[in-house]
């Protein structure tokens, strides 16, 4: 609960970031920025790294 | 006269039945035709349909090689396997098996093909190196390894040095940093937007509820607390995870510059032309 609180304000700080969002995230096929919450749970094995521009299905 | 006409509406019947084009020899040259049109599925079947008199080294290299190019390793071990070392095409066979081997993470097999029989090449021995890149596991490459004497023991070593000392960025340092400066810790992983974000929006919540206490507004100076505190705590916390991804994205670009590298080698296999 707590992690997911400050994943939150994490997530919230990110999306309020207006600038080079497209140099960070890959994206879906329907142009939204893919950037799924197993990167920012702090565990190493599920970082699974997708470059920018990245077209995910 | 019965016998005689028996015997020819026989073998007009069998001749009939009997179909030219699919001779082994028509079938060959079929494959051989699929072969250069590089559809690798269809030639492997076709080769693979001929009698065992018109199954040369060509074609055995050549099933293992289709094989291959379509992703069915085990298939194409087997059919290089079944290359003798005294054909041409053993050695060829030797470095498309240690690919195979690289490809799909067969450390023990790439291992000891490279010292069974006694047969040690320098192509061999640079798809070892970059395998043990790949893994991670640069401390096994020996000395003797590197000893390729020709422009790619430069680049191995280049490659050695960034796999031995990647520039990662510290977990711990993040944090720290930005537990000292909000937005700090982004900073240093390069995400500059999202560290000054970070730093904007706790400096802009910490100053309202400093504020709001000021002027004695306690529920509003406690909600604002509360919220400069989440972003605060979101910003050590993404400080962390941010490394962790820079790290992450150290990794993936070694392996794909590595990746690359072996491909524009073609792994190191002289290829032979069989489609003049």
């Amino acid at each position: 609960m707590f992690q997911g609180t400050i994943m939150f304000f994490d997530r919230f700080t990110r999306d309020s970031n207006p600038v080079n969002r497209e140099q960070h995230y890959p994206i879906y096929k329907n142009y939204r920025y893919y950037d799924p919450p197993a990167l920012y749970t702090l565990n190493r094995e599920r970082v699974h790294y997708i470059p920018p521009y990245t077209v995910v299905e | 006269m019965l016998r005689i006409i028996f015997s020819i509406v026989f073998c007009v019947s069998t001749f009939a039945q009997t179909n030219p084009l699919k001779s082994d020899l028509n079938r060959k040259l079929f494959a051989d035709y699929l072969y250069c049109e590089q559809d690798y599925l269809r030639t492997a079947e076709e080769y693979e349909s001929l009698s065992q008199t018109f199954v040369s080294d060509t074609v055995l290299y050549k099933i293992g090689k289709s094989y291959s190019i379509i992703g069915d390793y085990s298939k194409a071990i087997n059919s290089f396997n079944l290359i003798p070392d005294s054909s041409e095409m053993f050695f060829n066979s030797r470095l498309e098996l240690a690919k195979i081997f690289y490809l799909s993470n067969e450390k023990n097999l790439l291992r000891n093909l490279l010292t069974s029989d006694n047969f040690s090449s320098p192509q061999l021995k640079k798809i070892l190196i970059a395998f043990y890149l790949k893994i991670n596991q640069p401390d096994s490459i020996s000395n003797d390894l590197f000893q390729l004497s020709d422009e790619d023991e430069f680049t191995f070593k280049n490659f050695f040095e960034r796999r031995k000392n990647p520039p990662y960025k510290s977990e711990v340092v993040a944090g720290i940093l930005s537990t000292v400066v909000p937005g700090a810790g982004k900073i240093y992983t390069e995400d500059y937007g999202d560290g000054i974000t970070a730093f904007i929006l706790t400096g802009l919540f910490s100053y309202l509820a400093y504020d709001n206490f000021k002027h004695a507004h306690n529920f509003r100076a406690y909600l604002f607390s509360g919220l400069a505190a989440g972003f605060y705590l979101g910003n050590i916390y993404g400080s962390v995870a941010s490394a962790q991804i820079f790290n992450a994205k150290i990794d993936f670009n070694f392996l794909k510059e590595l990746s690359d590298y072996l491909s524009n080698k073609n792994y190191f296999i002289n290829e032979i032309e069989f489609c003049k």
